[in-house]
């Protein structure tokens, strides 16, 4: 063993051996024995299974294997979306995603990262965003809408990078504030004063920069004194619930369906239009998996009228990721086939004799429609963000 | 030109040569994305120790290709080694010699399942949680293989006779063999069994069985692409007891093989105390005085309530029996752990290789085989011997008693730590007095490493003309001696 790989992994070792050494159960849910890894059903090679994935870690702390391109790639084309975990009962699912991390750490201390992450990295450290784009930019989404900027309301409302930024995401964001307004929420925004919180900045193995990341939006929570953040985003809201919290954050969060939820049981939407369409729900893995919330998308969807909820053969705690976990949405490890998690989820979708995929997330929003287009579906199927279903029937 | 530079030239010949034949993403000579292909721990090999590395893994999707690769292979005279879903843990998917590395798993078709005729057709790349899935689903099952978890392949489980979750009605593994679809290392493509005469894959007789050429030869004949086995319909009602003794006698003569000659039960299976706390207890643990020495677990099934029922009633009769007759004199109800017992009525089970932890290490190895149970008191005390000797459990387990005859499974799993040098090299020499102690008493190790192989051929025990056979009929079969070289010492 090299002592200064070593090092880094000795609290992942023999869990990296048990996981190597055994059953390959990680690539298939159980018992359904339906396929559950994104990066495996896209690649197919064993090196892009989690058992794969701890070998190659296992051979690297061992001086067998080096920081290749390669290497780089299976390590990076895994989603972080934990499935792995539900299909392995073994201890070794606790604490393979962590692994992961240190891998690609090891990556980025060592400058090895492929270009794409690179640039991912390089422009959330220098603009605050993965679009080499303008802070002052940040707050354009919600142009027109009269959404204030945070002064004291109740409730901050934590757009994220990609609803910030996106096209896509952008129509999300205004969907979830029309429906706040709505409902009468005092809320404001950051605008060009929020920043990326960072989520996907720790699972590419940055935990340098994310350190830093996270101790300035605390700082900046603080100073504004916001103690209750809602986020658009399954992935900001992971790290403000997991991350920031375990730094010395001191807020409440919930994601947007948490809180549209509790809004519908108090009677506080007038959900009065139809939306007749059979419809699936996708669930995003970092608002599913890991936060195990399952539940408050679901209610709302089937508090909407008309509206006829089918669930497709993956879901819940067996959901198959949208391919974009783990920075796959910035890098796009996963695409270009056939097999890309994406294509292979609106396929399942349309399976389920769904017309439309409810999403919650503005990264599965994406991913998913990219996928309707690869298969040319776009006139079977249709995505549609929870918020903007909501703030369609609202009468 | 350097022999370097013609090496060079050959593997980059030989890629273009395998993407032209399955795609440009299906083949590989990325040694990181190969590097998982290349340790086993049947022969001990692991990430930090390797064995060896293929010189390219390529993923056929199809029988055509496989035949385009072989051929490819044959006159290029490089070798060829199949495997599936990684999950093989004899060392039979380590190219011991570099080469192809040929992974099935893409071919994972469930090609039929006649509910008519109870049969199902599948490919190499459906596992045994998809078998046992649509099955399920259809209220129909099959034997499950016991120890494979449930990504392991269907088909590889029968071709290297595993041993089933319900081996007491339908035999080992092996037995459920109907039809093979297989490509020679030549390329060409045949049927046998019916499905060679006619369009039903119902049997394997009564035409000359072929499939013999392929069964248990561990990937050095060719490569099979279809295999069928029976389906039947999914009892109801199951059962389970565990009784404990304190005499390997006493469970097997007076227990195991008595009950047995009933035919009431689908598994009868011994277990020493050790080897139902391997999945509990970390290393060292030791049996409190309290504790039986063994298990003997019994499975009863049935259609209905009543017809299960009736088959406990007649097992309780019969403990009562042979108690009045003065046998059974240890036995007690004795219930194993309970996470045991969840591990062995869920077949097949996620939970596999729960026991890998047992010594810290997180790995673990065996040495199976199928022994006469006339050799299993004088086994067990032998592997006793052996693993005190070594300071490692003696955690086996004897039963499974094959249908209406007895013989059965009678294997020995080893947790150990693959990163400890000393305790590997302990291991490697315990592997080698199991097997021997298997054959010094009749049996025969199955999925046999190349190590374990090796001490089965030269055995005072073995015929040298049973071994001059098998390369007489490999060497008609693989001119080039192509198939996964090393394995059975071929």
């Amino acid at each position: 063993m090299k002592e200064e790989r070593l090092e880094n992994f000795e609290e992942f070792k023999t869990k990296l051996q048990t996981c190597a050494s055994n059953c390959q159960n990680c690539i298939m849910f159980w018992p359904t024995a339906a396929p559950c890894c994104p990066s495996r059903e896209r690649h197919d090679f064993i090196s892009y299974s989690s058992k794969g994935r701890s070998g190659l870690i296992y051979a690297y702390v061992s001086g067998q294997i080096d920081l290749t391109d390669d290497f780089a790639h299976v390590m990076y084309s895994c989603c972080m979306c934990g499935a792995c975990r539900e299909a392995c009962v073994n201890e070794w699912s606790k604490t393979n995603i962590e692994a992961f991390e240190a891998m690609r750490s090891e990556f980025v201390a060592n400058g090895k990262v492929p270009p794409e992450i690179r640039d991912f990295l390089r422009s959330i450290d220098r603009y605050g965003n993965p679009y080499v784009e303008k802070a002052a930019d940040r707050g354009n989404w919600a142009h027109g809408l009269q959404v204030p900027l945070f002064s004291g309301q109740e409730y901050l409302l934590f757009i994220g990078c990609v609803a910030s930024y996106d096209e896509r995401g952008k129509k999300i964001a205004r969907a979830i504030a029309e429906v706040l307004q709505k409902a009468g929420i005092q809320f404001g925004i950051l605008g060009q004063e929020e920043t990326c919180e960072g989520n996907e900045v720790k699972r590419a193995g940055d935990k340098w920069l994310f350190q830093q990341i996270a101790k300035k939006n605390i700082g900046k929570f603080n100073e504004r004194n916001i103690r209750k953040i809602i986020t658009v985003d399954p992935h900001a809201f992971n790290a403000l619930k997991n991350e920031y919290l375990k730094l010395g954050a001191q807020f409440e969060v919930q994601h947007y369906t948490q809180f549209m939820s509790n809004l519908i049981k108090e009677n506080r939407l007038n959900l009065t239009k139809n939306f007749d369409f059979n419809v699936t729900y996708h669930d995003p893995c970092y608002l599913g998996r890991f936060n195990e919330e399952y539940e408050a998308p679901r209610k709302i969807l089937t508090s909407i009228p008309g509206l006829r909820l089918v669930e497709m053969a993956r879901s819940r705690n067996h959901s198959f990721c949208c391919g974009g976990g783990g920075t796959n949405f910035f890098t796009d490890f996963n695409g270009g086939s056939v097999n890309s998690p994406e294509r292979q989820r609106v396929n399942e979708a349309l399976e389920s004799q769904a017309d439309v995929v409810a999403v919650a997330c503005p990264q599965c929003a994406k991913m998913l429609e990219e996928g309707i287009k690869a298969n040319n579906l776009e006139n079977q199927l249709a995505v549609k963000d929870i918020a903007e279903i909501v703030n369609q029937v609202i009468g | 030109m350097s022999e370097e530079m013609k090496s060079k030239n050959k593997t980059s010949f030989i890629l273009s040569a395998l993407q032209g034949i399955v795609g440009p993403e299906c083949a590989t000579n990325s040694s990181a994305v190969m590097f998982p292909y290349s340790y086993d721990k049947a022969d001990l090999s692991t990430p930090e120790n390797p064995d060896k590395m293929p010189d390219w893994v390529v993923m056929p999707t199809t029988v055509k290709q496989i035949q385009q690769i072989l051929a490819l292979a044959n006159s290029e005279k490089i070798p060829v080694t199949p495997s599936i879903n990684g999950a093989n843990m004899g060392g039979l998917t380590v190219p011991t010699k570099g080469g192809i590395l040929m992974d099935l798993h893409k071919m994972n078709k469930v090609v039929e399942i006649n509910e008519d005729d109870r049969y199902m057709v599948v490919e190499p790349g459906v596992t045994v949680g998809t078998v046992d899935y649509e099955l399920r689903k259809r209220g129909l099952w099959v034997s499950m293989p016991y120890a494979p978890p449930a990504a392991a392949s269907m088909l590889g489980n029968i071709l290297l006779s595993g041993c089933g979750h319900a081996a007491d009605w339908y035999g080992c593994q092996g037995d459920l063999l109907n039809c093979l679809e297989v490509v020679f290392p030549t390329g060409e493509v045949v049927r046998l069994g019916s499905a060679g005469l006619t369009k039903s894959w119902h049997s394997r007789y009564p035409v000359p069985d072929l499939t013999g050429l392929f069964m248990n030869w561990q990937g050095t004949t060719g490569i099979a692409t279809k295999i069928s086995f029976p389906i039947w319909t999914r009892p109801q009602f199951l059962r389970s007891y565990s009784y404990g003794f304190d005499s390997y006698e006493e469970a097997i003569w007076e227990m195991m093989v008595p009950w047995q000659r009933r035919e009431m039960s689908i598994d009868i299976v011994g277990l020493t105390w050790e080897y139902t706390h391997v999945l509990v207890d970390k290393w060292p643990m030791k049996r409190p005085a309290s504790d039986p020495l063994c298990f003997v677990y019994i499975v009863l099934a049935g259609q209905t309530e009543d017809e299960v029922q009736f088959r406990e009633t007649k097992l309780f009769e019969f403990v009562n029996n042979q108690k009045k007759i003065g046998k059974l004199s240890s036995a007690r109800v004795f219930p194993i752990p309970e996470e045991m017992n969840k591990f062995r009525t869920n077949m097949p089970t996620a939970k596999t290789f729960g026991f890998a932890d047992h010594r810290n290490g997180g790995t673990a190895t065996w040495v199976g085989s199928f022994t006469p149970v006339s050799g299993w008191v004088d086994g067990l005390n032998n592997i006793n011997r052996i693993m005190t000797k070594y300071d490692f459990a003696a955690s086996t387990v004897f039963g499974h008693i094959v249908k209406g005859s007895h013989h059965g499974m009678f294997r020995t799993v080893i947790p150990y730590n693959p990163t400890d040098q000393d305790e590997v090299e302990k291991v490697r020499q315990i592997k080698i007095e199991l097997t021997a102690n298997v054959v010094s008493h009749g049996g025969v190790a199955y999925k046999a490493s190349p190590a374990m192989a090796n001490v089965m051929l030269n055995s005072e025990y073995a015929d040298p003309n049973f071994y001059e056979f098998m390369k007489k009929l490999k060497n008609f079969l693989d001119p080039n001696g192509i198939m996964n070289p090393g394995k059975w010492g071929l």
